[in-house]
């Protein structure tokens, strides 16, 4: 059985979507960044080093980086874009009133590389059909 | 909505058990984050290198000829052997961890294994104080690695680095050579004890796994605060679909 949405949430849910997508982007961004790094990092055992004596970017053991670590800023922007992401999953499913199972499937964005993008259009979609069976509704 | 009707709803077995999981969940978050914690320690552990303090022989841990490492460096050490009579040397301006300059007295000291180490007898405040007899033969004391003597001191014909490299052009038959010099734990009579406490090894904090901790416990609690909402909302829901009460 569905539950309808509140009416005073239906602003609430077009900003918290707007917000789910740009941090959907940029998460899922942030998370193929995170997964070239885990390549390089456990692959080749070479960390990207930025702005160091060998060029803007530069492949260099862990050991050896003098400059910035770009490896290890993208490991905590992306833990904490994380937590972001999460965040605006959590509201969006307390406003369209989902079930858990779609919060916890909506939070898997953050981990599974690329699935964020496809939730950055798939969600919108979700929203919609809320948004009109609220209309029908409340209406 | 009243907190009665959440507690009927909370009491009940399927809730109990979401509460149990989610207290699971929760104490597994935490537990990384722990783990977490531990790592950011232990990477400082890693960093604080070997015990400095216990003394183990010197050729266990440091060969001839060459330099000191970052491990050998401050660990107290034992050697047995012999003072070369007379290679004494006194090098000046050194404060013995006050204020005061003075002087640091040096001798030269061969091991049973026939390897030569420069060895830092003891501090006076005064200028030249005169080494008594030097009669012993195991000594015990703290290994540092081989200071550098500057030309302007060599200008100006003074001494006041206790460099091996130099102490070994003046004392004859001086190689093979430890490259760092001992301090001995306890000056010979008419010395004071060198100033000489443990080495202070570089404790850096791993950042990195303390946000990942700090981010474990966030989403311990939101598991917690998760189940509660849930069963809000199952509160919630019975009340429209039957708003009795």
């Amino acid at each position: 059985m569905r539950y309808a949405i509140r009416p005073a949430d239906v602003p609430r849910i077009r900003t918290t979507l707007k917000f789910y997508r740009v941090s959907a982007i940029v998460t899922g961004t942030f998370l193929l960044l995170l997964c070239l790094m885990m390549v390089f990092r456990y692959g080749f055992g070479v960390d990207i080093e930025l702005g160091g004596p060998f060029g803007f970017l530069a492949l260099q053991p862990r050991e050896l980086i003098q400059a910035v670590n770009l490896s290890t800023i993208i490991l905590i922007v992306h833990g904490w874009l994380y937590v972001v992401y999460l965040a605006a999953d959590f509201l969006l499913w307390r406003y369209t009133r989902w079930s858990f199972g779609r919060f916890l499937f909506i939070a898997l964005g953050g981990i599974v590389p690329l699935l964020s993008f496809f939730f950055e259009f798939r969600v919108p979609r979700w929203v919609t059909a809320v948004l009109s069976d609220s209309e029908v509704v409340h209406d | 909505m009243t907190s009665v009707s959440f507690w009927r709803v909370a009491r009940r077995p399927a809730w109990i058990a979401a509460l149990l999981l989610s207290l699971g969940v929760a104490a597994g978050f935490a537990a990384l984050g722990q783990w977490q914690l531990s790592r950011s320690v232990d990477n400082a552990e890693v960093a604080q290198g070997p015990d400095t303090e216990a003394p183990v022989p010197l050729s266990s841990i440091a060969q001839p000829q060459s330099a000191v490492t970052v491990p050998q460096f401050g660990r107290r050490v034992t050697v047995s052997g012999a003072f070369v009579p007379g290679d004494v040397a006194v090098v000046t301006d050194r404060n013995n961890g006050g204020a005061q300059q003075g002087s640091t007295v040096v001798a030269h000291f061969v091991t049973d294994d026939g390897v030569n180490l420069v060895v830092a007898l003891g501090w006076a405040p005064d200028a030249a104080p005169g080494p008594g007899a030097l009669d012993q033969t195991a000594l015990t004391g703290r290994y540092l690695e081989s200071e550098v003597a500057s030309d302007s001191d060599f200008e100006a014909g003074r001494r006041s680095a206790i460099s091996v490299a130099e102490l070994i052009n003046i004392w004859p038959d001086s190689t093979p050579v430890y490259g760092g010099y001992l301090v001995l734990d306890q000056a010979p009579a008419g010395l004071d004890d060198i100033f000489s406490p443990p080495p202070e090894r570089e404790v850096s904090l791993n950042l990195l796994n303390i946000f990942y901790a700090l981010e474990w416990a966030l989403f311990a609690g939101f598991a917690v605060y998760l189940w509660y909402r849930l069963v809000r909302d199952a509160v919630e829901r019975e009340a429209e679909v039957a708003p009795v009460e």
